[in-house]
């Protein structure tokens, strides 16, 4: 396993590294960091012990490059149940991106039954095969059904490897945060590879996972128009921890299979 | 059944009405009506032809009151394929709720196919009763399957006659968002009715219900240490147009809506 980071810290400044970049253009960074380093920035400048991160939304608005990026943070709403904090995703003076969160006060449950989805039946990751990995070591995946480039609905592990931003151990947040871009290639993609580039991806989750591998189940997608929706159930090997939802263009240009 | 309006125009301001009344207490408004005022600016105070609300998002975290309301919009991004609005909503200078939309524009679908789940298979709002409920204002709701106050799972349709703001009829996206926050109730309550209070909805199209008929089905319900979140399909009587999804905080005892 490698010891590369996605970003590496000069003063404030996020320094990208080759392991960002994206799947539309080689010069531009993955959708994937930009979610986990406007979550990050929030997680790691806020206090926020005691308060599970119940929703994450990321508006993409431009495709960043490599230049080094700023993160800045602003809390909308610093109350005693409910946390409102927004980051603003900075290269060179420009927003690319900007992302809004809500932070809720860890309590108990409320009595009563309610309805829930069926528990997740599929195989733990070790029962598994490995596939050959593509991406360097940096993004571990088993897949559990349907595969990429093909019209079916996916299931997969996946896990990653390298920090976020170097010297900082991933935390439960930012691999849910990594991971949680995925849900466009694993929802809105088809037997023609995927044709939708996201605009956002939201987080939703009610508790964090236990350990490094997450699971995703696409449950969602559809198209009209050119704007796609798709979304992901999110799992850790308990049981659901959330979803992540994303909405998208059509492009002409079809991205490689991840 | 009256048609009245949810809010009547002053000037600037926005004057809440009796149907505006939410259910966490005689003196606050329903999340339903922060949603769709913060959508309503959006879309009255922009060009917006030829583009899709693919996402609202409203972050709810004051309970507002019945206090003359005003809603400040802020283009974030005005790009040709996106355009990124927020929307702030204010009551006596206080801020009590932020939406963020995204608006797509529209073109042609990608070529190929894409897994979608299986099409939705229910009787049509014609052919169902009225479900008798206690919500203030003009909403019609037809169970389909899975009663309140049970921990069933829920599916009904749902339709809202009286205007959001008076004098302004209703447009497709404002029938969606005037329902939007309903995934709570429907999404989050079980056998001993409603005990989460969301403080965001997030709502997702592909495309505008063609009608006044929104259908909805839960799809997700998880909580742990108090901190819920649910989900809903959205559906008009053609089929999907997308989903409506929120978190929420264990509250004490609240019943029926």
């Amino acid at each position: 396993m490698s010891n590369e980071a996605f970003f590496i810290r000069e003063g404030s400044a996020f320094i990208p590294q080759p392991l960002c970049r994206g799947v539309w253009d080689p010069r531009s960074l993955n959708g994937r960091v930009v979610v986990a380093l406007c979550g990050f920035q929030i997680e790691q400048t806020h206090p926020l012990a005691g308060y599970m991160p119940a929703r994450l939304t990321v508006d993409m608005y431009r495709l960043p490059g490599f230049a080094p990026i700023d993160i800045v943070t602003r809390v909308v709403r610093d109350g005693g149940r409910v946390k409102v904090i927004d980051a603003e995703f900075l290269a060179g003076g420009v927003s690319y991106a900007r992302a809004t969160s809500q932070w809720l006060k860890r309590t108990e449950n409320a009595q009563g039954n309610v309805w829930s989805p069926e528990p997740w039946q599929v195989p733990a990751p070790e029962a598994l095969p490995e596939p050959p990995n593509l991406t360097g070591g940096a993004l571990s995946s088993r897949t559990i059904t349907g595969a990429l480039g093909t019209c079916g609905q996916r299931r997969v592990w996946l896990r990653d490897n390298c920090e976020l931003v170097a010297g900082t151990p991933l935390t439960p947040l930012m691999r849910v945060a990594l991971i949680a871009d995925l849900a466009n290639p694993f929802s809105n993609s088809g037997d023609r590879g995927l044709a939708y580039i996201n605009s956002d991806v939201t987080v939703y989750l009610h508790r964090l996972p236990v350990d490094a591998w997450i699971g995703l189940e696409a449950t969602n997608h559809h198209a009209t128009e050119g704007v796609a929706i798709g979304e992901a159930l999110l799992y850790d090997r308990t049981g659901a921890i959330g979803t992540s939802s994303v909405c998208g263009l059509a492009q002409r240009q079809v991205a490689r299979p991840r | 059944m009256s048609d009245q309006p949810f809010f009547i125009r002053e000037g600037r301001a926005f004057i809440p009405q009796p149907a505006s009344q939410g259910q966490w207490g005689p003196k606050s408004l329903s999340g339903r009506v922060v949603v769709a005022l913060c959508g309503f600016q959006i879309e009255q105070s922009h060009e917006l032809t030829g583009y899709v609300p693919a996402r609202l998002t409203v972050d709810m975290y004051r309970l507002p009151g019945f206090a003359p309301i005003e809603v400040a919009t802020r283009v974030v991004r005005e790009g040709a394929r996106i355009k990124v609005i927020d929307a702030e909503f204010i009551s006596g200078g206080v801020s009590y709720a932020r939406a963020s939309s995204q608006w797509l524009k529209r073109t042609a679908n990608a070529e190929g196919n894409v897994w979608s789940p299986p099409s939705w298979e229910v009787p049509a709002p014609e052919a169902l009763a009225d479900t008798p409920h206690r919500m203030p204002g003009s909403l019609t709701m037809r169970n389909i399957s899975g009663a309140y106050f049970t921990s069933a799972r829920k599916r009904l349709w749902l339709r809202d006659d009286g205007e959001l703001v008076g004098g302004t009829p209703l447009t497709p996206f404002m029938r969606v968002a005037i329902a939007a926050d309903l995934a709570n109730p429907y999404a989050n309550s079980g056998d001993r009715g409603l005990t989460y209070i969301n403080s965001d909805v997030t709502l997702y199209l592909h495309r505008l219900p063609v009608d006044e008929w929104i259908g909805f089905e839960v799809t997700n319900h998880h909580a742990t240490d108090g901190i819920a979140i649910g989900e809903v399909a959205v559906y008009d009587r053609a089929g999907a147009i997308g989903t409506s999804s929120l978190c929420a905080l264990a509250q004490g005892g609240m019943g029926a809506r």
